[in-house]
């Protein structure tokens, strides 16, 4: 499991994962860190948040499990480099 | 009420002869079809060119079927599966695993020009694109459909040497990928164009007599033989039945298995003068033969 960068780095770190993960053809810098994953914002769907999900796991060793967890962290960049930062906090 | 024919209205093809310098397809699909398309892998790409080239600008009917077919499917997105199950001991990717469904690769077709019909993949390792266009003139017969979008895709991996090694190919043959697509739909059989007549597989040698004998229309017949028949063996039989082998669409391609497919479009583009008829024969191991008739 990598050690965690500062969370400026994490959120960049995260926006390259997702476009390389989902298969997005744009630019990271084009994506504000509060914009929303899922739906309206950067119209990911479901089958996208399984694949970050097991792109995060692999990555930080965090699980993103059930409904709650989900819609905490695919809400934007910055809610998901929150939620890993929570949740290695937590488990250190 | 008037009699039916199966007319094939549209052709379209992709063909690249590999080298280990694969090219990326993600560009030639935005520039084909206007668009990005998502997460899908080589094979999809490929199928989306082809069909893109046969449909062009039109709008075919929501209820158009898919058939689509290849001789080994989608290998890559497989490969990668397997790979990180057994070699990596981690679970695949959800977008990986989605897409060996082989079908995935009709639901991004039927998706793309709007197509609502039925949708069918076959794999068959002689007969592939055969397969696909009977079953499709089976369904359009039954009146299950009215349209349909018939097509084969089969990829190359790279390095080249194992690709050769997976399709059990002699070191060093040329290998390709294609990409085949012909949309048929049924119409009145008085009119004019480009007509399937026929699509069977025949038990043997006498079986394929009777049948070319039956679809021949004398000097105006071609006959075409795919990459599984042996040149010698159909000429011979074709003779028996008063037609000589005369159409080569093969033209030094190199391999890939779903090469019949190419046969319809290069007849529909090369079509000598005279000639209203094509018949084209394949052949299996177990000396089955795959016949189609086009006729004008």
């Amino acid at each position: 499991m990598t050690a965690l960068p500062n969370r400026e780095t994490l959120i960049a770190g995260l926006k390259e994962m997702i476009l390389a993960e989902c298969d997005l053809d744009r630019d990271a810098d084009s994506i504000p860190d509060d914009m929303a994953l899922i739906a309206d914002g950067l119209e990911l769907d479901s089958l996208d948040a399984l694949q970050i999900s097991l792109a995060v796991k692999e990555r930080y060793g965090v699980r993103i499990e059930g409904g709650p967890d989900a819609r905490r962290a695919f809400a934007s960049t910055a809610a998901l480099a929150d939620f890993i930062i929570d949740a290695r906090t937590a488990a250190a | 009420m008037a009699e039916r024919a199966i007319f094939i209205r549209a052709a379209g093809d992709y063909y690249a002869q590999a080298d280990e310098a694969l090219p990326e397809l993600g560009p030639l699909v935005k520039q084909t079809l206007g668009a990005q398309v998502r997460r899908v892998g080589r094979f999809v790409q490929l199928a989306l060119i082809g069909a893109a080239r046969c449909v062009g600008q039109r709008q075919l009917p929501a209820t158009t079927g898919v058939y689509l077919t290849s001789g080994r499917g989608d290998m890559e997105v497989t490969a990668d599966v397997m790979e990180q199950l057994f070699r990596d001991g981690q679970a695949p990717r959800p977008l990986s695993f989605i897409n060996t469904v082989s079908n995935s690769a009709c639901f991004y077709i039927a998706k793309q020009f709007g197509l609502r019909g039925r949708s069918a993949f076959v794999c068959n390792r002689y007969f592939s694109f055969e397969s696909a266009l009977q079953l499709a003139m089976l369904d359009m017969e039954a009146g299950v459909s009215t349209s349909a979008l018939v097509g084969s895709t089969d990829i190359v991996l790279a390095p080249l040497d194992v690709h050769r090694k997976r399709l059990r190919l002699a070191e060093g043959t040329p290998v390709a990928e294609g990409s085949h697509w012909l949309w048929l739909e049924a119409g009145d059989a008085a009119d004019e164009g480009a007509k399937l007549t026929s699509v069977e597989v025949l038990a043997d040698g006498a079986a394929l007599e009777t049948w070319i004998a039956r679809h021949a229309r004398g000097a105006g017949t071609a006959l075409s033989v795919g990459q599984f028949g042996d040149a010698t063996e159909t000429a011979a039989i074709a003779a028996r039945a008063g037609v000589t082998p005369t159409f080569d669409y093969r033209d030094g391609r190199a391999y890939y298995d779903s090469q019949s497919g190419a046969a319809v479009s290069a007849f529909l583009a090369q079509r000598p003068e005279g000639v209203t008829t094509l018949l084209h024969v394949n052949r299996d191991a177990e000396g089955r033969f795959a016949a189609f008739a086009v006729r004008f």
